[in-house]
């Protein structure tokens, strides 16, 4: 019985329209935002100038290319730009996830989860046949498809719909729903915005911003699958997105998020997209006549395609909670933090200073953290304890000279401020961290959160 | 939870009946004031003349709504102060028009005094006007106290800070200067032959007592010269930083956002900076030798005077808080908005409650210091190191605690989030 379903899903075709003007607007939306990086002289900020980067465990062989991390964007570009049109797109939608993700791991402080996004929807978008029409591959090969499995558009759908309902499950919490944190800081620091500034102030609107945004990520998705109420999501969706732009210095998310939603479109739609396209580009009818129209694409080997995306949905399913294996409190300790749709959830400030003591005569030494990490770089170790870890060892190495020949200590004094409570000591400063080492087991140098947030 | 407030009724009940009897009390005794019919003061409730009667005009504040209306007063002399509720600009007027343009007129006028003091020592060196042009470098090095945190506008462009105070100052440049003849103090080739530090070494470092130093000058015009290019150069960059104030007051306060480069944000960047730098780490940290292998007394302020180190970070520390409570100007008591009260609007009084008591113990705790910091170092470093410790409570509650309340980032930070 559930065979046959199942059997029958996978079989259902559907126009493949929606899932082609996805692949433009994405390729598009990349191109403009590697200019964007490009323009903001983030490249040389971010992966030039400093002299250390912060690795993710098990990919410290992942580093920026000096000077060459331009030409490593360049090709990142030019893939983007290839994908948005459609040429060679098995390979350049390859590449492209390569070379993105490459980038995204060079160096952690600049993890934000719209980059993870884009980094699993372009894996995903490797295995969806999203050439199969309006691209020039079809101009190259001479045919085009116009049906494509239904559960291509799906996955992608299930992907942003994954987004938004962990995101929401994550507002689920006392900090979020019954104090109004972190928005109440930032709303109110948002005083000099034209009428929305004052209103920013009140008490109940913290709170009414709270909860709107909790119920619009969990219901968005199911708003924007039925046709009845989809406009009026696309027109939420874009209010919100637009709201979290003003507020936020959330760069180009917003109008992926919003491009994304279109995916939820019918055919007929895109159709119109796809004709208002080829009006403005004034392409040549009698070119395209003589592309042969084949009815469905069908994959060489389905099972194995559904299977491997099955396995990545499941990982997508379990990753934000893999938490749950640590002890202590997720938004102290951040084991578990990143990859989780955890998004806008912790308005942290900290200050963390590190000591190097020789061991023979017990000197000590305070580190200035100028002379090592960018304003960037030294904010995001400042309260994420792997990040601490690591700095520490690289501080470890950079002090072997003051220990006289034996290995020196490296201790660490954090002060974290988490959601608007007094700041409190985050990891123990009376711990050598220079012979901790980094694992996925609990880092026991954590210090205790001295209050407790209830929920997920 | 209600056990605590049982207590806290029976007790409202004991000091209500207390504050009863203190009335009754009061009904009895007599009523002090000016007796005299004639007086513009008569009061006619007063049982007790107290010699306090004044005639003609009294100046003072009029409007009854205001919080410093003075019942007596005939002339309206502007200086009527409401307690309204916390208002960012009101802050910004406070900081500006209390604060900070004093501060600089104040500093302006002891530089003034140093001026001529310096004046007449270099024409007649002898030991009194010696003793003039020491002291009236101390004072004006002790207002400087208050004017360095404010690296906003003309001052950060010119590098004000660095033009009037980078200590340890090089002798060995200074020397060089004066016998080669042809510097300009203005130009950062000169960084740490300059300011207050260099004018140090040539007032007390020279030689080693104060005749042979006033010898020095007696004997050698150069000397001289050298002392007055020094004040003089302060004197050309600090006409610089007052025209800046007395022509940008309106945009400093008018500057009201919450953006990189609107007024809240770079003070409160500024004064963190200065507590963190000019005052933490350079005046305690670096002497201390938090920051290398070994101490480094040469690196105290005021190095060549000697005993007046621990003056100056107490003078530091002083305008520090001053700022953070919005007294005026080397004031204690007369106060306006600043940090301590939008802290206090934002719901955040323990916040406010903890950086008071860290500014107390960091007070006792540098006040326990010998009077010549590098004597303190010598002697017991490790109460030096305590003295840093405290000042770094400090700085966490500035950085991590009052930043995150007043949502201003430090040091703008140009990346997305998410």
């Amino acid at each position: 019985m559930i065979k046959s379903i199942l059997t029958l899903y996978f079989k259902k075709k559907t126009d493949s329209s929606p899932l082609v003007v996805f692949r433009f607007f994405f390729g598009l939306l990349m191109c403009i935002s590697l200019v964007r990086f490009y323009l903001k002289g983030w490249i040389k900020q971010l992966y030039i100038d400093p002299q250390f980067h912060f690795s993710y465990f098990g990919f410290e062989w992942v580093k920026p290319l000096g000077d060459y991390t331009y030409l490593l964007f360049l090709f990142c570009f030019i893939c983007s730009l290839f994908v948005c049109i459609g040429y060679k797109y098995k390979f350049s939608i390859v590449l492209f996830f390569l070379s993105f993700t490459y980038i995204e791991l060079m160096d952690k402080t600049t993890y934000l989860n719209h980059y993870y996004f884009i980094s699993i929807l372009s894996f995903l978008l490797i295995f969806l046949p999203a050439n199969a029409s309006f691209s020039i591959d079809n101009l190259l090969s001479r045919k085009k498809y116009k049906m494509v499995p239904n559960w291509t558009i799906d996955s992608i759908k299930l992907l942003i719909s994954i987004v938004y309902i962990y995101a929401a499950i994550a507002k689920l919490n006392s900090d979020w729903l019954f104090n109004a944190m972190p928005l109440k800081i930032w709303l109110t620091a948002n005083y000099d915005l034209p009428i929305l500034g004052e209103l920013f102030q009140k008490n109940w609107i913290h709170f009414f911003m709270s909860w709107a945004g909790m119920i619009y990520d969990f219901t968005i998705p199911f708003l924007l699958f039925f046709s009845k109420t989809r406009i009026f999501a696309f027109l939420l969706v874009i209010a919100f997105h637009l709201l979290t732009k003003i507020l936020f210095p959330i760069g180009m998310f917003p109008y992926i998020m919003i491009f994304s939603a279109l995916i939820f479109f019918s055919s007929k739609f895109h159709d119109k997209v796809i004709l208002f396209f080829k009006k403005i580009f004034k392409v040549n009818f009698t070119v395209l006549k003589e592309i042969k129209e084949i009815k469905n694409y069908d994959f060489k080997y389905p099972i194995f395609f559904i299977s491997i995306i099955s396995v990545f949905f499941i990982f997508q399913l379990l990753i934000p909670f893999r938490y749950l294996l640590y002890p202590g409190e997720l938004f102290w300790t951040e084991q578990g933090y990143r990859f989780s749709w955890r998004v806008m959830l912790v308005e942290k400030n900290a200050e963390t200073t590190f000591t190097i003591v020789n061991p023979r005569n017990k000197k000590s030494i305070t580190v200035i953290n100028s002379q090592y990490l960018t304003p960037v770089q030294e904010k995001q170790m400042s309260f994420q304890p792997d990040m601490i870890l690591e700095y520490a060892h690289y501080l470890g190495n950079q002090y072997m000279w003051f220990g006289d020949g034996e290995k020196v200590e490296v201790y660490a004094d954090s002060f974290v401020a988490l959601n608007g409570r007094l700041s409190q000591r985050l990891v123990d400063n009376s711990v050598d961290l220079f012979s901790q080492s980094e694992s996925f087991k609990n880092k026991k140098w954590i210090l205790n959160f001295k209050d407790e947030i209830k929920g997920f | 939870m209600n056990k605590k407030y049982y207590l806290l009724i029976v007790f409202a009940f004991i000091l209500s009946c207390e504050k009863d009897d203190d009335h009754d009390h009061d009904h009895d005794s007599e009523v002090f004031g000016c007796m005299d019919e004639t007086a513009t003061n008569y009061n006619s409730l007063a049982t007790e003349d107290d010699g306090s009667c004044v005639y003609g005009d009294i100046e003072g504040c009029t409007d009854e709504t205001a919080s410093n209306y003075n019942e007596y007063a005939t002339i309206d002399d502007g200086s009527c102060v409401y307690e309204d509720s916390f208002d960012k600009s009101l802050m910004l007027t406070n900081w500006v028009d209390n604060i900070i343009i004093p501060a600089h007129n104040e500093f302006n006028s002891k530089l003034s005094e140093l001026n001529s003091a310096i004046s007449s020592f270099v024409s007649s060196p002898n030991s009194s006007s010696f003793q003039n042009a020491s002291d009236a470098w101390l004072l004006a090095y002790k207002y400087w106290q208050h004017i360095e945190m404010f690296d906003f506008g003309t001052a950060e462009v010119i590098n004000y800070k660095n033009k009037m105070n980078v200590y340890p100052t090089d002798i060995d440049l200074i020397n060089s200067n004066i016998s080669n003849g042809g510097y300009d103090l203005n130009n950062n080739n000169n960084f740490d032959a300059r300011g207050f530090p260099a004018m140090d070494y040539m007032l007390h470092g020279l030689a080693e007592n104060s005749e042979e130093i006033i010898n020095q000058f007696n004997s050698n015009q150069s000397f001289g010269n050298y002392l007055i290019a020094i004040v003089d150069n302060m004197i050309y960059n600090t006409n610089l930083v007052l025209d800046y104030w007395s022509v940008n007051r309106e945009n400093f306060i008018s500057n009201d956002g919450n953006t990189a480069t609107s007024s809240i944000n770079k003070i409160a960047n500024d004064f963190i900076y200065f507590f963190e730098k000019g005052l933490r780490a350079n005046k305690i940290g670096i002497p201390a030798g938090r920051y290398s292998s070994d101490p480094l007394p040469e690196k105290v302020e005021a190095y060549y005077k000697q005993d007046v180190s621990k003056e100056l970070a107490l003078e530091a520390l002083f305008a520090s808080k001053n700022f953070f409570v919005g007294n005026h100007f080397n004031q204690t008591i007369t106060s306006g908005f600043s940090f301590k009260d939008y802290l206090e609007d934002l719901d955040n009084s323990i916040l406010v409650e903890l950086i008071m008591a860290q500014f107390n113990d960091a007070e006792s705790q540098v006040n326990q210091l010998n009077n010549n910091f590098v004597n303190q170092i010598l002697e017991n470093n490790n109460q030096m190191l305590y003295a840093f410790d405290y000042l770094q409570l400090l700085v966490v509650s500035f950085k991590v605690d009052m930043l995150q309340s007043l949502g201003i980032s430090v040091d703008y930070i140009d990346a997305d989030g998410d």
